[in-house]
């Protein structure tokens, strides 16, 4: 079904082969509900001509109508109908006619007004609204600014954190570097490694490894490598070449395409899948293994710096129940960066040390704000095959805080952190905006306890709002959940 | 023509124009070569009214012109050695059929389009407006926006997939 939808938008994008037509023709000569899809989309490429066209071109249609009515009926002069638009201004229009003009040419801009006649409000398009890429109204010449960087060492002159980036060549001899790039496409290079920014969304790779984090809305980013073309689908992936340059591409989210560079195949791969492009221009598919990709994790997720319990959990797939510890504190990045399209509520919003539900400083984030959010999970091993036993609850009144095991840790994330979630409502009120695909999480017992006694959990907010230190008493099989909404606004040069 | 017969014309056509002109786009890519087409279809149309059957309504008037339409396409194609004359020839049955179905949802699909294309943000409306605004090429929008025409292809592809879901989604809405 998908690849007869991308044979009939194929259709519409002028991007068809033979073979594709052929196979298309046959599809919608097979039964008439094909047909009728075909059609479905031939209607929308139709109305999204007359919605975005404006009013001046569909009034010259419905003028070139009556024009084009005088001329058929009086004369047969015109060789080739394009002539008409020459002869407009030339035509005497019966007044009859003017009438039909101004009839035709007010119904058919009707297309054009946006028509707010009825419909619900159901039907939203979610996955392409999330980012404001905004190219225009910036300096042409940059394209991309490093924005975070970590033991870098460069070959050549040496960038700075925040430098702006030109269409230029980057050498870096080790270290881990974050690129952000005008319409939001994150990449994370690892040296050593050479890569090419291009311009906003063409990149070139030649030696190294990179990851990548495509946000709605930016899809198309590309990355050529000696063998491959990859390009986005809408993703998070990984590049590693080899001393050869042939390329491994391993999708960690979404799909992308991958073309060899001298011949016309190419494949899609999806989310957990892997494959390498040889030197003889051959797909081959392969293990798929993110350790390679370890160590650009932290960086390309945003993290500063960490210290005590914090651990880095595999940023693709985020399957949270699975990820368990009975030492560690995972930080999981939840998707991509993303516009809230309504306010959200928070539970922390000032620095300071909270360990009691009354102290809490909670606020609303407003709609428009670009976010980037990280659940801070401590997840026990489970020891019951997942289920939890009544028995494993403990009796906070019976509990001597000296016997309690503490989990301590802090995290620095690169940019202002706008708010924390502790409290289970407004945890599982945000779930479903930013843990799209976690799923599985605890319906219960994922709260910090924040009764306000030495044996509940402590929560720090850093002056600078960069830091967030976690204590949390471990006991029994409870987890114990902080989303962290820190800002991500798109970076312009300069800022 | 006399002038009631004008009038019945005139909202005829303004019901239709949009189900025809999407027919011809069906087989023609080139905005410009389907308007042409379109003006063509309309001109028989009105030479031929006097044809068709007074009685009939706009939804029958959708069938007759789109059958003026299937010959004009495919003269077209004919004439321009398109390779896309044998795809329409072979499917121009049932496509013609489909559209004819389609013309009571039209304006429903028009509307919910509208309130979807207002959701569009970011790449995918600035490739939109560029294509359908601007009429530019795959290629044109990729020089202008630092892009591969690949890349312009594939958020094209992208967008009208979501499109076509947030139709979907508002139609089913509206039908409860």
């Amino acid at each position: 079904m998908d690849k007869i939808e991308d044979h009939i938008i194929a259709h519409f994008t002028g991007d068809e082969t033979a073979d594709d037509a052929c196979q298309l023709s046959d599809w919608i000569r097979a039964r008439p509900e094909n047909a009728k899809r075909f059609a479905e989309m031939a209607l929308m490429h139709g109305h999204l001509r007359g919605l975005l066209s404006g009013e001046a071109k569909v009034r010259e249609i419905g003028f070139q109508l009556v024009i084009r009515r005088k001329d058929s009926v009086n004369d047969k002069l015109e060789a080739h109908p394009t002539l008409r638009r020459s002869r407009v201004i030339l035509a005497a229009v019966a007044a009859s006619l003017l009438i039909v003009a101004g009839v035709v040419g007010v119904a058919v801009f009707r297309d054009g007004d946006g028509g707010d006649r009825g419909g619900g409000d159901g039907g939203q398009i979610a996955k392409v609204t999330g980012t404001d890429a905004n190219v225009t109204g910036t300096d042409a010449k940059v394209v991309a600014t490093l924005v975070q960087s970590s033991n870098a060492d460069w070959e050549g002159t040496h960038i700075e954190e925040g430098s702006p980036l030109h269409p230029q060549m980057l050498s870096l001899r080790s270290g881990v570097v974050r690129l952000e790039f005008l319409d939001g496409v994150e990449v994370t290079l690892q040296g050593p490694a050479k890569y090419e920014v291009i311009a906003v969304g063409r990149t070139r790779l030649l030696s190294g490894l990179l990851t990548a984090i495509v946000p709605p809305g930016a899809e198309g980013f590309q990355v050529v490598t000696p063998t491959a073309e990859v390009i986005d689908l809408g993703t998070a992936f990984g590049i590693e070449l080899d001393d050869s340059g042939v390329a491994k591409v391993s999708v960690f989210d979404g799909e992308v395409e991958v073309r060899p560079v001298s011949n016309h195949n190419k494949r899609v791969v999806q989310e957990g899948e892997s494959v390498r492009v040889t030197k003889e221009n051959e797909i081959e598919s392969s293990e798929f293994d993110g350790v390679a990709f370890e160590k650009t994790w932290p960086v390309s997720s945003g993290i500063a710096g960490s210290t005590g319990a914090f651990r880095f959990a595999p940023q693709w797939p985020r399957r949270l129940r699975f990820v368990q510890s009975d030492s560690d504190i995972f930080v999981l990045p939840e998707g991509y960066a993303q516009t809230l399209d309504e306010p959200i509520r928070v539970n922390i919003t000032a620095p300071g040390t909270y360990h009691s539900e009354a102290d809490l400083t909670a606020g609303t984030l407003p709609a428009r704000t670009r976010v980037k959010c990280f659940l801070l999970q401590f997840n026990p091993v489970e020891k019951r095959n997942g289920v939890h036993s009544p028995t494993d609850r403990p009796n906070a009144n019976n509990l001597n805080p000296d016997d309690l095991k503490r989990i301590v840790g802090e995290i620095t994330f690169d940019r202002v952190v706008l708010g924390l979630i502790v409290r289970g409502e407004d945890l599982r009120a945000s779930d479903g905006r930013f843990s799209e695909r976690g799923g599985r999480v605890p319906e219960k017992g994922r709260a910090l306890e924040l009764s306000g006694t030495p044996r509940d959990d402590f929560v720090t907010l850093s002056a600078d709002r960069h830091t967030v230190k976690l204590d949390l008493a471990a006991f029994g099989q409870f987890s114990d959940h902080v989303r962290v909404i820190v800002d991500q606004p798109l970076v312009t040069p300069g800022n | 023509m006399e002038s009631k017969q004008v009038e019945r014309f005139t909202i005829f056509w303004t019901q239709t124009q949009t189900s025809v002109l999407a027919f011809i786009a069906s087989a023609v890519t080139s905005f410009s070569d389907a308007d042409d087409i379109l003006q063509e279809v309309a001109g028989v149309a009105v030479r031929k009214f006097d044809q068709f059957d007074e009685k009939g309504d706009s939804s029958g008037f959708t069938g007759w012109v789109i059958n003026i339409a299937r010959y004009e396409v495919l003269m077209f194609l004919r004439q321009h050695s398109s390779d896309r004359h044998r795809f329409f020839a072979e499917s121009v049955e049932e496509i013609a059929n489909a559209f004819v179905d389609l013309a009571p949802e039209v304006d429903r699909r028009r509307h919910a389009l509208s309130h979807c294309v207002k959701e569009l943000g970011g790449r995918p409306r600035e490739v939109l407006d560029k294509r359908y605004g601007e009429q530019m090429g795959a290629a044109q929008i990729a020089d202008l926006m630092g892009l591969s025409p690949g890349n312009v292809s594939v958020i094209l592809n992208r967008t009208y997939k979501a499109l076509r879901a947030c139709i979907e989604a508002r139609l089913s809405v509206e039908a409860g």
